[in-house]
């Protein structure tokens, strides 16, 4: 029972109490004032009566007398009437038997109204001829007080029901703020620490919310102490120090769990990356120069475009691992090329004096039941990959029925793979078109940049970092923009003559547009900047040149064949636009700011930091993404200065 | 300031007390002597005592003697119509007035000797009060009849005519109707409580905390002194 009912019961029942009180002293009033009433009547009546039989007598006329009594008693409340001469016997006598209609008995039975009676002589002269005794009937007392009892009694009823709705609503409201508490209380046992922001009007009831609430905010605080108190522990425990990435006991924690799990993890690669003799550097670089190493090697692994679900890990010393749920043995070779390529490439790696040879090692299990198996097929790969003197890149199967040994192993070979990629022009493109969700509209192409080894293909992740690390990025750039030109006429029939003589270097310009990049060498360049010269193919269906005549955004060219490049020399996929106005190369531009690296790219490729250029392309790898992450990519976008 | 005025709760209830000894008696405890000294002086007390002594002493004598005294005791005092004395028409004063200002008119004799009577003990179907009409004055008036048996000629006792006479020595007066002493001043008095009987000395009581004998007093004193 609740607080609220139990209250309003013990209300009723006080209110009950006091009503049916005051109902019986009403009650016992009415019948003293009844009985009262009806012995002034009894004796009133005796008297005029006998005042009026005062002449029938004098003779003792008793037909006239018995007529007079009668007429009286017809039309009373009488029990009885009777006279008596002055010997005491009976004369005349009238007689009512005590029958209440409209009263029930009980009620009658309760009240137990007394018949008072009243007496009178009969008078002739001085002497006293008999007497008159006349008896009230008490019928119309009893219908009165019953009549009265039921009145009452409906008065009591709603006056009852109207106290205890004005009594529950009023108790109510105040014993509102107790349900809040409880609310309260039930949040701060599931560990939400709100407190109650609406004070109670109630005094005991403001004092408790004001304990509760205070209690709240001191467990607010105590618990988020402990929070980060554990979560301080935890990093402390699992994460390393230097690096800021897994340790090896939160790594095998992680890879086990995930292996042991009941979905499984599908096949997997385990990759080892080992920077040899690393000790070396601690002794001649010092610590503080080795941890910085450290924490660029574990950020350039960090930004590599990994798969889905990839854990990293410095296991110890200079050993780094990567683990990789659910890939093909085709996508953990693509990974172990970037990882690889992307540590490996380190400019920073030449600057210390005994530069550690960086080997890396990947196991692949297509049914991995237990971590072990994993780990020692992917040390074998890294000892495999150790053993071939020049270092480079080692790829196993847990099954053994697979080998397969990157050709490109050093950092020279790359070098000379990508000069002989550029003296042949042998860059590779393929297309994708990419339409919209919706209409199925044409948005773009993506085109991938692709070197050709043999029968397969080098992918641009893995190429781009070496491009970057011996300045052939920008060569390489204008390789692919011409190689897309030459192209054009077959996918864009609009524009059925290519523009621009392949032998010619492009000049990359800058646009006014923050997001676009350059031109490539259009037949006649346009400077966006110059008033009158906006780029637009149609003005005015863009917004076209302001008043100035001048391009307040990169214009919505009508209809244009975009291309995305995957990997263009400024690390991130470029949009190449071909408008009416001529063939343009969009670029991020941050690479350029308006210098155009021309034939002496490799000035303002240093001037910026290589770091961001990285990190751009990791997560624009060649060929991933669907047409919405594109279309996104394709939208112009409003300068923000 | 009266001392009735103060405590009339407190009297109520003594009154009750000594009410069961004094039944019999006119019922003039010392409480109600008390206030007949505060409401009209020591002489009154007096008088009240008198009168509290000859109903005591004459409790076991004869009917006829018990009339001869009372007649005669209640006779001594003065007749003074009701507008005089009281300032008001039809002004039933109870005994302890009449002997407390030692006058009243018709009804007050007749009441205080059939009160005195009925503590004397005196059967109350013998006596009865008699509305009369006094021929001689051409007034209405009220007598005390003494009926020794119900059908008897009645023995009138009057304040007109000193002694007490048969009713047939009485030309002077015409009966109109008879009235038991009791149920008539009940009637007269319910104004003064919801249940019957009510007692004179409550009567009076009651009166005196409504103040009702300071005008009286007032208007009074200078003439009787």
């Amino acid at each position: 029972m609740t607080l609220l009912r139990q209250i309003m019961f013990v209300m009723l029942g006080l209110f009950v109490l006091l009503f049916c009180a005051n109902f019986a002293l009403m009650l016992q009033e009415s019948r003293v004032n009844l009985t009262a009433q009806m012995e002034a009547h009894a004796q009133d009546t005796a008297t005029a009566l006998g005042i009026s039989m005062r002449d029938p007598a004098r003779q003792w006329d008793v037909p006239m007398m018995e007529l007079l009594i009668t007429a009286t008693f017809d039309q009373g409340y009488y029990a009885e009437i009777t006279l008596r001469d002055s010997a005491g016997n009976v004369a005349i006598s009238r007689q009512q038997p005590s029958r209440y209609r409209d009263v029930p008995r009980w009620f009658t039975d309760l009240i137990r109204l007394p018949s008072p009676s009243g007496e009178a002589d009969i008078v002739a002269g001085w002497s006293r001829l008999g007497s008159l005794f006349v008896r009230s009937h008490p019928g119309a007392a009893y219908r009165d007080l019953w009549r009265m009892s039921l009145s009452f009694l409906s008065l009591l009823g709603f006056m009852a029901l109207l106290a205890w709705a004005c009594f529950g609503l009023t108790l109510r409201a105040v014993l509102a703020p107790l349900g809040e508490m409880e609310r309260q209380a039930v949040d701060i046992a599931q560990q939400d620490f709100r407190v109650i922001e609406r004070r109670p009007r109630t005094r005991e009831l403001a004092r408790v919310v004001d304990a509760t609430n205070h209690m709240a905010r001191t467990l607010s605080e105590l618990f988020s102490e402990q929070m980060r108190l554990t979560t301080r522990l935890r990093r402390e425990a699992r994460i390393d120090p230097v690096t800021g990435l897994a340790n090896r006991l939160e790594f095998d924690a992680l890879v086990t769990s995930l292996l042991e799990s009941e979905e499984g993890a599908g096949p997997c690669a385990l990759i080892l990356l080992q920077l040899r003799a690393f000790s070396a550097v601690n002794h001649s670089a010092g610590r503080d120069r080795a941890d910085e190493l450290l924490r660029l090697v574990a950020r350039r692994i960090e930004n590599v475009r990994l798969p889905r679900g990839a854990i990293i890990a410095r296991r110890a010393g200079a050993d780094f691992s990567v683990f990789l749920p659910g890939v093909t043995l085709e996508k953990a070779r693509v990974v172990l090329q970037m990882v690889y390529g992307a540590v490996a490439a380190l400019d920073v790696l030449g600057s210390v004096e005994a530069p550690p040879e960086v080997h890396a090692g990947a196991g692949f299990d297509p049914a991995p039941s237990a971590p072990g198996t994993l780990l020692t097929t992917a040390d074998l790969a890294l000892r495999t990959a150790q053993s071939t003197s020049t270092g480079g890149t080692h790829l196993l199967t847990a099954t053994g029925d697979t080998t397969l040994t990157e050709w490109i192993a050093t950092a020279r070979q790359w070098r000379e793979r990508l000069e002989t990629t550029l003296a042949t022009r042998s860059i590779t493109l393929f297309h994708q078109p990419i339409r919209a969700l919706d209409d199925g509209a044409l948005l773009a192409h993506e085109t991938l940049a692709r070197i050709r080894d043999g029968d397969s293909f080098l992918a641009a992740g893995a190429f781009f970092p070496f491009a970057e690390r011996f300045d052939l990025a920008g060569e390489l750039d204008i390789l692919i923009a011409s190689a897309l030109l030459a192209d054009l006429p077959g996918r864009c029939p609009r524009f059925s003559e290519p523009v621009i003589p392949l032998d010619r270097r492009p000049r990359i310009r800058c646009l006014a547009h923050r997001r676009t990049a350059g031109v490539i060498d259009s037949p006649r360049p346009v400077d966006h900047r110059i008033p009158g010269t906006c780029p637009a193919g149609r003005p005015g269906s863009h917004g076209g040149p302001d008043a100035d005549g001048r391009c307040s955004r990169l214009p919505d060219f009508d209809r244009p064949c975009r291309h995305l490049v995957d990997n263009i020399r400024v690390s991130r996929p470029a949009t190449l636009v071909f408008c009416e106005s001529g063939p343009q190369v969009c670029a991020w531009p941050d690479r350029f700011r308006g210098k155009p690296p021309v034939a002496d790219n490799t000035r303002a490729a240093r001037a910026h930091p290589q770091h961001r250029a990285h990190r751009r392309r990791g997560r624009n790898p060649a060929g991933t993404g669907g047409p919405a992450r594109r279309r996104r990519a394709l939208r112009p976008r409003v300068p923000s200065r | 300031m009266p001392l009735g005025h103060a405590k009339p709760a407190l009297y109520a209830a003594l009154i009750l007390l000594v009410s069961g000894v004094l039944a019999q008696g006119l019922g003039l405890t010392a409480a109600v002597l008390d206030a007949a000294t505060l409401a009209f002086g020591r002489d009154a007390r007096m008088r009240l005592l008198h009168w509290q002594n000859v109903v005591d002493k004459n409790r076991n004598e004869t009917d006829l003697i018990k009339l001869e005294v009372a007649n005669q005791l209640v006779n001594e005092n003065r007749f003074l119509d009701d507008l005089t004395l009281w300032d008001a028409q039809d002004y039933w004063a109870t005994p302890i007035e009449l002997f407390g200002v030692r006058a009243g008119d018709c009804e007050d004799f007749t009441l205080a000797k059939y009160f005195t009577l009925r503590a004397m003990q005196i059967d109350e179907e013998k006596l009865r009060v008699i509305y009369v009409n006094a021929l001689n004055l051409e007034q209405a008036h009220m007598v005390l009849g003494y009926y020794a048996t119900p059908d008897a000629e009645p023995l009138i006792l009057d304040n007109l005519v000193r002694s007490i006479k048969p009713a047939s020595m009485r030309p002077d007066l015409e009966p109109v109707y008879t009235f038991v002493g009791s149920s008539l001043w009940d009637a007269k008095m319910r104004a003064f409580a919801a249940a019957t009987p009510v007692r004179f000395v409550d009567v009076f009581l009651l009166r005196l905390d409504r103040g009702a004998f300071n005008a009286m007093r007032a208007r009074l004193t200078p003439q009787s002194t």
